[in-house]
């Protein structure tokens, strides 16, 4: 069983989805807080030490890009693993996601098996 | 580079036989990937809503950016509940109004971001809305003269049918 796992998107049904790919994925934890946009997400992890991240990249008020950098910038889950969940699959969209810090990129639609095989090996890092 | 002059822009046949396929490939895999639901293009009468319709869910995806256009799914709530319920897991989504609204929103950004990824003269230059959704099925979309309209019809389950409209608005793109 993992610790506490922070899972970002405006759609809820999307972050259940996220959570049930884990757990067919192996992957338990014992918490699992939710959030809808980045600047929620911001909130939580003020409150909150977490293992991992998976985050949307298209959300309202705060996009997923937009709270990699206010993480870094703010000095937040500083070495915690941050995997873009998104529909948006282009090079341009992956270069964004890494230079502002993302660890891993998943594109949506995704299998449990492709979710395993992003985030264990971050996981063990 | 993106596509900078009219020649490319009309070049890119956004309903070529190419793309159509395209988008038909995309849906077949965001059902058997994301819900475990196996669908296929049928010859269901790919229509606008018909006052005789069953109540529907109707989702809604703007592209901006190298193309303007929608991408528009409608599915009968029967049918809206068997993808929500496939979504959660197999749990029952019969009276879970507000997930199944966020369900037909999140499929169609699926199936329209899915479509552009596969288009490489789409994927680089071309941005998603957020989803509207909309209840009901008495509505009419009133389109530009010079919109291109492509309707689709898929077939899954007990009966039940996607219906897929794209919209491309040659005019301001």
């Amino acid at each position: 069983m993992r610790g506490t796992i922070l899972i970002v998107d405006d759609s809820a049904m999307m972050r259940k989805i996220v959570l049930r790919a884990l757990t067919l994925a192996g992957l338990e934890f014992a918490k699992v807080l939710e959030a809808a946009d980045g600047a929620e997400a911001l909130e939580m992890l003020k409150a909150h030490t977490v293992e991992l991240i998976m985050c949307d990249i298209n959300m309202p008020v705060m996009n997923g890009l937009e709270m990699l950098k206010n993480l870094r910038s703010l000095n937040l889950a500083v070495d915690v693993p941050v995997v873009m969940v998104t529909t948006e699959s282009s090079s341009e969209h992956v270069r964004q996601a890494v230079a502002v810090g993302a660890s891993g990129y998943i594109r949506k639609p995704f299998t449990p098996d492709q979710v395993k095989h992003k985030v264990i090996p971050l996981l063990a890092a | 580079m993106p596509p900078n002059s009219q020649d490319q822009l009309h070049s890119l046949e956004v309903f070529s036989p190419h793309n159509l396929l395209c988008m038909d490939e995309t849906v077949c895999e965001i059902f058997l990937v994301m819900l475990g639901i196996e669908i296929h293009p049928c010859s269901a009468p790919a229509r606008e809503p018909r006052e005789d319709d069953d109540p529907a869910q109707t989702a809604i995806i703007g592209f901006a950016g190298v193309i303007s256009g929608l991408c528009e799914i409608r599915l009968s709530i029967p049918a809206s509940i068997v993808v929500t319920s496939a979504m959660l897991g197999g749990v029952d989504a019969t009276e879970q109004t507000e997930m199944i609204c966020d369900a037909i929103g999140e499929l169609c950004n699926l199936v329209a971001g899915g479509w552009k990824n596969r288009l490489p003269e789409l994927s680089e230059f071309c941005s998603l809305t957020i989803p509207t959704v909309i209840e009901g099925e008495l509505y009419k979309v009133h389109l530009p003269a010079e919109t291109l309209v492509n309707r689709r019809a898929y077939c899954f389950g007990d009966h039940h049918v996607l219906q897929l409209t794209l919209v491309y608005d040659a005019a301001n793109t």
